[in-house]
């Protein structure tokens, strides 16, 4: 891989935002009681760490960390986003914060860098070893994303395709693609090599969207 | 016509034969995701894209699903609804926050 300075991105327009990333609906409140936030959003806050940290411990002590740092910063909060919207990002620096705090604990296994499974797609016979074998070509998906934000089905699979992935690829990949941070960022939190980051998610994007092309893209069509 | 359309093999031919493989080309193309590719290897990734209709599938699979993550927020937690906090977690939270106020 030649690196270079210059930025050359194939959808750059998909990253400038990363505050776009949505938040659940909820009603905005008029006025605002802590005492409710337990169980107005506490399950979904749970769930939100939970896909990220796998730990129902930690998931938990996060849900708490974020109430109370809400409770604290109640003055800044300008009433512009929902409730729900605000807490859910004071909980993702809370998720960041558990990862740059355990990052040292975070170690990437041979396992996680390995790309032997996903260069078996190009292996060929013939004279063109090294394109897409025969069977492995990527399809058209013949949709775009906003044909399938509200179908259960479509998220059925992309639930199952994220759970397949090692907990560590995950978690980079989530950072990444989910949480929008940059490259930067998230090397920073994780205390990653720019050559590692590039090979997990290099990695966590083949295994995830031959998953997505096997269970979704292929039956569509 | 006949002369450019052997013009155009043999250009296609050279792609396929003398510059990287579909291999090394998804790995510039899932590189250039993260805004890391010099002008060489863009060069390389565009010329490739131009005679490989695969790639050009993948690309599309590739944004395709970046598009949905960005907006997944809601789908993927109507997947786990059943998954709550806890009675003991529940109790435990509300009592610190109590605390607090």
């Amino acid at each position: 891989m030649r690196g270079g300075a210059v930025p050359f991105t194939l959808s750059n327009s998909e990253m400038q935002n990363a505050e776009e990333i949505q938040a659940l609906p909820a009603e905005r409140s008029t006025t605002i009681d802590p005492t409710s936030w337990v169980d107005e959003h506490g399950d979904c806050l749970f769930r939100f760490a939970l896909m990220r940290l796998r730990d129902e411990a930690a998931a938990e002590d996060l849900v708490q960390e974020t109430l109370l740092s809400a409770i604290q910063s109640l003055s800044t909060y300008s009433g512009k986003s929902t409730e729900r919207t605000w807490l859910t990002g004071i909980l993702k620096h809370k998720i960041i914060d558990h990862y740059r705090k355990n990052s040292r604990q975070v170690q990437f296994s041979e396992e996680d860098t390995d790309l032997s499974g996903v260069e078996r797609l190009f292996e060929r016979p013939d004279k063109w070893d090294g394109h897409w074998g025969d069977k492995m070509r990527p399809v058209d998906p013949e949709q775009s994303p906003e044909d399938v934000l509200e179908r259960g089905e479509f998220w059925a699979v992309m639930s199952a395709c994220l759970s397949a992935m090692p907990m560590r690829v995950a978690n980079v990949f989530t950072l990444r693609e989910m949480d929008g941070l940059s490259t930067e960022e998230i090397c920073e939190s994780l205390g990653l090599s720019s050559s590692n980051f590039w090979v997990i998610m290099h990695r966590a994007r083949m295994q995830l969207r031959r998953c997505i092309e096997i269970k979704w893209f292929r039956k569509a069509i | 016509m006949k002369e450019a359309k052997l013009k155009f093999t043999k250009l296609n031919d050279l792609i396929w034969r003398k510059l990287p493989a579909c291999k090394e080309v998804v790995k510039l193309i899932t590189a250039s995701m993260d805004g890391r590719l010099g002008i060489a290897d863009w060069i390389i990734m565009k010329v490739h894209l131009f005679s490989c209709d695969s790639c050009v599938n993948f690309v599309k699979q590739v944004s395709f699903i970046r598009s949905a993550l960005r907006r997944s927020q809601k789908g993927l937690d109507e997947q786990n609804v059943d998954i709550k906090l806890s009675d003991n977690a529940r109790g435990r939270i509300k009592e610190a926050l109590k605390g607090e106020l």
